[in-house]
């Protein structure tokens, strides 16, 4: 699917700008949507699964003007929300079941065994009789995750699907996207969490307060930033007053001093030593200009 | 637009989720419970079911869905505003609302989800009179209401929740403020407007009658089905509605158009429909307004009067076809040059021939006249045929009812009937003359001139051709040629009445007069419950003949009764100028279908009461003398009530129905008429009806007053004649009652009572079958008695003034006469009133106790022969002293003021302890004393409607009390006993308070001992003073229960006297009815007081008179 989004912005009754003029093109496979809490992520997301209108700007998708054909583009899209926790009491199939009367017009025997084959891929075969609202944390996302499969999507919005699982239950859902991206879906997932998009997406964009930080791949991204996460082992004074000056993207113990990584557009100390950057570090860089320090 | 897939989709997955919710689970199981054990108390053959809950096939089924149907819909209003409310939490809905549904989808599978759960409720719970009626072989079951009742009851009630319920929930977003409001508006229209405006409004079905006859169907159904309508659209359209304000984006705008649109239009038709029911409501209302004012334009036109009539009447479904051809006759002495008739609205004049010829006529609603080329001079005798034909529209009977009273629910059970004066259904007929269905020359009710009744009786005919199978009834005797039935009245009638249906026929002739019971084919039970009498049926009936003759001292005129069972909703009224209700026609008594609710034609309980009776008084009964028993209670005490209630509320349920057959001895036989004194012949029937009266009447314990009291208040202020046309009819009825009573007694006194009664009574033996006029009767009476009774009857009606009277002394003695005991009291009264008046005395010889005899009714209870009372006239300013000799020990005196400014108006005393006297001079009579009081000793007595009588409480009524009492807008001086005040001393009133004119008290409910009464005396003399304090008699009266026999219980008093203050707790277990005395005390001549506490043991406390008397 190809989605172009022109000019989005969304206003809220009280003045709240959630997105600023959002320009993107998104095609097939996995889409990340970097952002810290507030950055309007879920906004943007509620907006492209028809649950909210835009305030302004347009999105086509396949050329649909979602504004005028929502019931069709409801069609071919899945939806898993942020907080997908409180169920109304359906066991785990009833509400695959539910979901894929709703968006399948297969016959029941088809159907169920759908539900069932589906149930098995995401790991709840076993718990396919318990209430719903009775599962584990992990086992609702992977529910959700299932019921947005279900209809078997051309456009799958995954909003903050790992937040708050441990980390066996966070690579197994990474798994599951991984093979889904594999088929002709788009995948739009949108996270706070780095390691998400940096295992699993080949695009994606970086917002922040509503407005485009960064489009493009990862790996353009870390590029960006190359050159710029600098190294380095301080004792406690040194850390203290760098730490103060520059975003420190991580601080290990090392033999009662500190190996510290940090972020400067100029080497911060004479010891400082470039360091190969990962997608953190790019994430780092991108909020800490936003925020308007100054790297020195 | 709709996805029927995805509303099942949704209404599947729904339904589970409310299945599961325990707020469902428990209001379901409880409707179960609730219903189920409902049906076995009443139905079931496990206990002995009610006969109300078995007569009719309709009454369970729909008894029980109406009972649920209130917690339904505050059910509904909690399930529905909680499924359609968008909850923050609840994310898992947005990935539904993604899905590719429609937003009616949505909003309609969710209403399909709930709608179909509570229906499942609904036949659940039909389930259970279902199978509870199927186990009782004397239960109707009639799969008929199974059917029908949960379409019109419940599908309406379920889906007007739901949608208002979805709709203010998604216009507020907010459940709990949804929920208030909604309770809200369930409370209200249950409260304030119950039974308002027709029960328009009322949503749940609860009270809109819908309740089917099994002899005539569902009659009039189309006001209650159109508002079942009106709330069935109306939720729907509400569905459509919430569907378009739903928080979700619509998936074409042109389908979220569409929905409003028609949401809208569903509202609009719903509109048209609410329109629609409330032209059917107020067209009759309208109706009979015009009817009334056409009335007036024709009420003092001089008309012909009917001698006699030949109705020939074809039935042809919802119409008749009739010709009826008239012998009028000029009684008037004018030159008439107008005939005019009154006949139903809703009958269509073809044509009218006045003497062979055809003569033009105009129409006036009801009336119908000819004034072309007509002239008949007095005595002159005309011929009228008059060909009709037409429906009967109903809303012409009874036009002197007034709206409300028209209005008030006919009550069966806990059903509200549709009130029926008149059937003209496809497969029943029943027509009374009230609707007018044949034509008549009297002008009906009006308000510009009192109603003229009838100066004749008419000669009446009737031939009928109905289909074969069905039985007319009529008056007369009855011949049969091929389909017509031809009824011919030996005796000229005021009036006859047409009923047909599927009846069959049981009848039995004693002593010449043939007894018929008309039944519908199913409804003979009372041939298998009574079945053992049938061969001792005209004995049975001869001694209740006998009894009822003595009593009235009036023989049967006709030669035959019938009693025809009618449908349930047949309703009738009191009336005004006559003196029973439509229940009873000539020779003729509609008995409810099945004896309804009427608790003796509730035979097998009956039998059962009978046979608790029997085993407490250690009778041995046969099967046999039970059934008798149970016979000959439901005849006297229904039709020729020689058993009085129990109990009544004077004043309300005025339209309570009438089944006493006293219209057959006097109204429809006899009668003395008078253009100008209409209510005179209504007063002599009252005079003349010797039914048993109700025994007690609670209307003070409710109001401090009794009802009479009220009359008696009113008639001092309006003359009669206003009260007639302005008053509340039960008013209007107690205070004729009243006049007659008073006139009847006056007239009686004054001409030599037996003397004036055995002259009546001969009257109406000589005058049977015929109507006369009361100028002939006034001629008798002068000429018998030598008074003119014109204008004692003329100021008696009239007059506005009243006795009072005192009752200065009551001796009471036991008087041992030779070797035998008798017993003498002597009553002094005086006449302090402002008119003459009549007292009846009357002695109770029973001990008065409280058991529970005295509350319940036995099945054929012996009723003691009630000696007459003795009447007396106090002239206005006179002292009277009477003497009274009896043979047996007089408990209590009843003295009945009948009109008089007394309250009570019925003074009823006990006579406490009789003092012993040998021998000395017994009296027996009356004689005019003076009327000084000769007490040698000096007194001081307060009383509680004395200015120096205060009280005082500092306890606050609780907000309810005080918001309940600020909504009593009349301001009252005196409140009945059963609401009993805490935080205040209220005034009541009672035959045992002290009191000259007015016996009254105040009382409040005991406690701590902070609320006082207090007298304050003022004295002439100081010195030492005996008080008394005027008590009702042993614990004042209270019942305090079989347990505390030897309890003890105290009034508290405090006495501030010349030496100081004392507290002194007085043993009331024992006292004597009136004064009892409490101490001596020294009085300066400042006075000093004596306070009542409010602590007390006792339920309550009064505070009555004390008495200070000088040593």
């Amino acid at each position: 699917m190809n989605i172009k989004i022109k000019g989005l912005s969304k206003i809220y009754p009280n003045g709240h700008a959630a997105i600023k003029n959002i320009n993107l093109q998104i095609g097939s496979g996995m889409f990340g949507l970097l952002g810290p809490n507030g950055a309007g992520k879920s906004s943007f997301m509620r907006i492209l699964v028809t649950v909210q209108k835009a305030t302004s700007g347009t999105i086509l998708m396949d050329g649909m003007d979602i504004n005028e054909h929502r019931h069709e583009i409801r069609k071919l899209v899945g939806y898993l929300p942020q907080d997908f926790t409180f169920f109304s009491k359906l066991k785990t199939w009833e509400f695959l079941d539910y979901a894929a009367q709703l968006s399948t017009s297969l016959k029941r025997k088809e159907r169920l065994a759908k539900v069932d084959k589906l149930l098995d891929q995401v790991g709840l075969l076993d718990v396919r009789e318990r209430m719903a609202n009775k599962l584990s944390g992990g086992m609702k996302r992977r529910l959700g995750i299932a019921q947005a499969l279900i209809g078997e999507p051309r456009l799958l919005v995954i909003d903050e699907p790992t937040t708050g699982l441990d980390p066996e239950e966070r690579i197994r859902f990474r798994n599951i996207l991984s093979d889904l991206s594999q088929r002709d879906v788009t995948i739009i997932l949108s996270t706070h969490i780095v390691g998400d998009i940096s295992s699993t997406c080949h695009n994606m964009a970086m917002l922040n307060k509503g407005e485009v930080a960064f489009k493009g791949s990862p790996e353009g991204m870390i590029d960006q930033v190359r050159g710029h996460v600098w190294q380095i082992i301080l004792d406690d004074s040194a850390f203290d007053s760098l730490k103060a000056k520059y975003p420190v993207v991580s601080t290990i113990p090392v033999d009662g001093k500190w190996e510290v990584q940090l972020i400067s557009n100029d080497q911060p100390h004479p010891d400082a030593k470039v360091a190969n950057p990962n997608l953190e570090h790019a994430y780092v860089y991108f909020m800490e200009n936003e925020f308007g320090v100054s790297l020195v | 637009m709709i996805s029927i897939k995805n509303i099942l989709t949704i209404s599947t997955y729904e339904s589970k989720v409310l299945w599961r919710n325990w707020f469902f689970r428990i209001v379901g199981l409880a409707g179960i419970f609730f219903i189920s054990i409902f049906n076995l108390v009443e139905m079931s053959s496990l206990d002995n079911p009610s006969w109300w809950a078995m007569l009719n096939g309709y009454v369970l089924p729909y008894a029980s869905l109406i009972f649920i149907s209130i917690p339904q819909a505050a059910a509904v209003i909690f399930l529905a505003t909680g499924l359609i409310k968008k909850d923050k939490k609840l994310d898992t809905n947005e990935v539904f609302f993604v899905r590719a549904i429609s937003n009616l989808d949505y909003v309609l599978g969710k209403a399909l989800a709930m709608f179909k759960l509570f229906f499942l409720l609904n036949f659940v719970i039909l389930a259970i009179p279902f199978i509870v009626g199927l186990t009782n072989p004397l239960a109707t079951v009639n799969p008929m209401a199974f059917i029908v009742y949960p379409l019109i009851v419940s599908i309406p009630n379920i889906v007007f929740t739901m949608g208002i319920s979805f709709l203010l929930v998604t216009v507020i977003r907010n459940q709990p403020i949804s929920i208030v409001l909604l309770v809200g508006i369930t409370g209200v229209q249950l409260i304030y407007y119950f039974d308002k405006f027709s029960n328009i409004l009322d949503f749940t079905g609860f009270r809109i009658s819908m309740l089917a006859s099994e002899m005539s169907g569902f009659v009039d159904i189309e006001f209650a089905l159109w508002q079942r309508a009106f709330y069935f659209l109306t939720g729907i359209a509400f569905l459509f509605l919430t569907a378009f304000l739903l928080e979700r984006l619509s998936g074409h705008k042109a389908t979220h158009r569409a929905t409003a649109l028609v949401g809208m239009v569903l509202l609009l038709i719903s509109s048209f429909i609410m329109v629609n029911i409330w032209t059917i409501r107020q067209s009759p209302i309208d109706l009979r307004q015009e009817m009334i004012t056409v009335n007036g334009r024709w009420a003092n036109e001089p008309n012909l009067s009917i001698t006699s009539h030949a109705i020939a009447l074809e039935w042809a479904g919802n119409e008749i076809i009739s010709t009826s051809d008239l012998t009028l006759k000029n009684n008037t002495p004018e030159l008439l040059d107008t005939i005019y008739f009154s006949l139903n609205p809703g009958l269509i004049v073809d044509t009218v021939i006045v003497n062979e010829a055809p003569a033009p006529f105009n129409r006036d609603l009801q009336i119908i006249h000819i004034n072309n080329g007509i002239s008949i001079g007095p005595g002159q005798e005309v011929n009228v045929r008059i060909k009709y034909h037409g429906a009967i529209m109903q809303a012409a009977a009874h036009l002197e009812v007034d709206q409300k009273r028209y209005e008030t629910s006919n009550d069966f059970i806990m059903f509200s009937l549709t009130k029926k004066y008149a059937f003209l259904e496809d497969d029943y007929v029943l027509l009374t003359n009230d609707v007018l269905w044949y034509p008549d020359t009297e002008v009906g009710y009006n308000r510009k001139a009192a109603t003229k009744e009838r100066q004749s009786f008419i000669d009446f005919e009737l031939k009928v051709k109905v289909p074969e199978g069905k039985t007319a009834i009529s008056q007369g005797a009855v011949t049969v040629s091929g389909d017509v039935q031809q009824f011919k009245p030996e005796y000229p009638l005021p009036y006859i009445s047409l009923v047909i249906g599927d009846y069959l026929k049981k009848e039995i002739i004693v002593d010449s007069v043939t007894y018929s019971v008309f039944h519908y084919p199913k409804n003979d039970y009372f041939l298998k419950q009574l079945g053992l009498i049938a061969d001792t049926l005209s004995y049975l009936i001869t001694d209740v003949v006998n009894e009822y003759e003595d009593a009235q001292k009036l023989s049967y005129p006709f030669k035959r009764m019938q009693f025809v069972e009618v449908p349930l909703h047949f309703t009738a009224y009191n009336k005004i100028y006559e003196s029973h209700q439509a229940f009873l026609q000539p020779e003729t008594v509609f008995w409810p279908e099945e004896g309804a609710e009427i608790r003796q034609f509730d035979f097998s309980r009956q039998l059962r009461d009978m046979n608790t009776q029997a085993k407490k008084t250690n009778q041995v009964l046969t099967d046999k003398q039970k059934q008798a028993n149970v016979f000959n209670d439901l005849i006297r005490k229904v039709f020729t009530k020689q058993i009085g209630s129990r109990w009544v509320y004077d004043g309300k349920d005025i339209d309570n129905p009438d089944y006493s057959l006293f219209p057959n001895y006097y109204d429809f036989n006899s009668g003395i008429v008078s253009r100008d004194l209409a209510i005179l012949n209504r007063c002599i029937a009252t005079y003349l009806r010797n039914d048993k009266q109700v025994q007690n009447d609670y209307s003070r314990e409710i109001n401090g007053i009794s009802f009479t009291e009220e009359c008696n208040n009113l008639m001092r202020t309006t003359p009669l004649s206003k009260i007639l046309t302005a008053s509340d009819f039960s008013k209007i009825s107690k205070s004729v009652a009243l006049k007659s009573q008073y006139l009847f007694s006056y007239l009686g006194q004054t001409l030599g009572e037996s003397n004036f009664k055995s002259f009546l009574y001969e009257w109406v033996n000589k005058h049977q079958h015929q109507l006369n006029s009361y100028e002939e009767f006034r001629k008798a009476m002068l000429s018998r008695f030598h008074v003119d009774i014109d204008p004692i009857i003329r100021t008696v009606y009239s007059e506005t003034s009243q006795p009072a009277f005192e009752i200065l002394d009551v001796q009471k003695y036991e008087v041992t006469d030779g070797d035998r005991k008798r017993y003498q009291v002597m009553v002094k009264v005086k006449n302090s009133g402002d008119s003459d008046g009549v007292l009846e005395v009357k002695f109770n010889h029973k001990e008065n106790n409280d058991d529970e005899d005295t509350y319940y009714a036995k099945v054929n209870e012996e009723v003691a022969v009630e000696a007459p009372g003795r009447l007396s006239v106090i002239k206005q300013g006179e002292t009277k002293l009477f003497g009274y000799v009896l043979d047996e020990k007089p408990n209590a005196i009843t003295i009945n003021t009948i009109i008089s400014r007394n309250i009570p108006s019925v003074i009823n005393m006990s006579l406490g302890t009789l003092s012993n006297r040998e021998g000395g001079m017994l009296f027996d009579g009356e004689q005019v004393v003076d009327n000084e009081k000769n007490s040698a000793q000096y007194e001081v007595i307060v009383d509680n409607e004395d200015k120096q009588f205060t009280h005082f409480s500092p306890i606050e009524p609780t907000l309810l009390k005080a918001y309940l009492d600020n909504r009593d807008t009349v301001v009252k001086k005196y409140y009945g006993e059963w609401n009993t005040s805490y935080s205040s001393w209220l005034a009541t009133t009672g035959s045992d308070f002290y009191g000259s004119v007015i016996r009254s008290a105040h009382f409040t409910r005991s406690g701590g001992g902070e609320k006082l009464a207090t007298w304050t005396p003022e004295f002439k003399e100081e010195g030492f003073y005996d008080i008394y304090v005027y008590m009702r008699g042993k614990n004042q009266n209270e019942f305090v229960g079989r347990e505390s026999a030897s309890k003890q219980f105290d009034y508290n008093y405090i006495i501030r006297n010349g030496d100081g203050t004392d507290n002194i707790k007085y043993n009331i277990t024992n006292a004597e009815p009136g004064w009892n005395y409490l101490g001596s005390y020294y009085f300066n001549k400042t006075g000093g007081s004596i306070s009542l506490t409010d602590k007390c043991e006792l339920w309550r406390v009064y505070a009555d008179a004390v008495k200070w008397v000088k040593q």
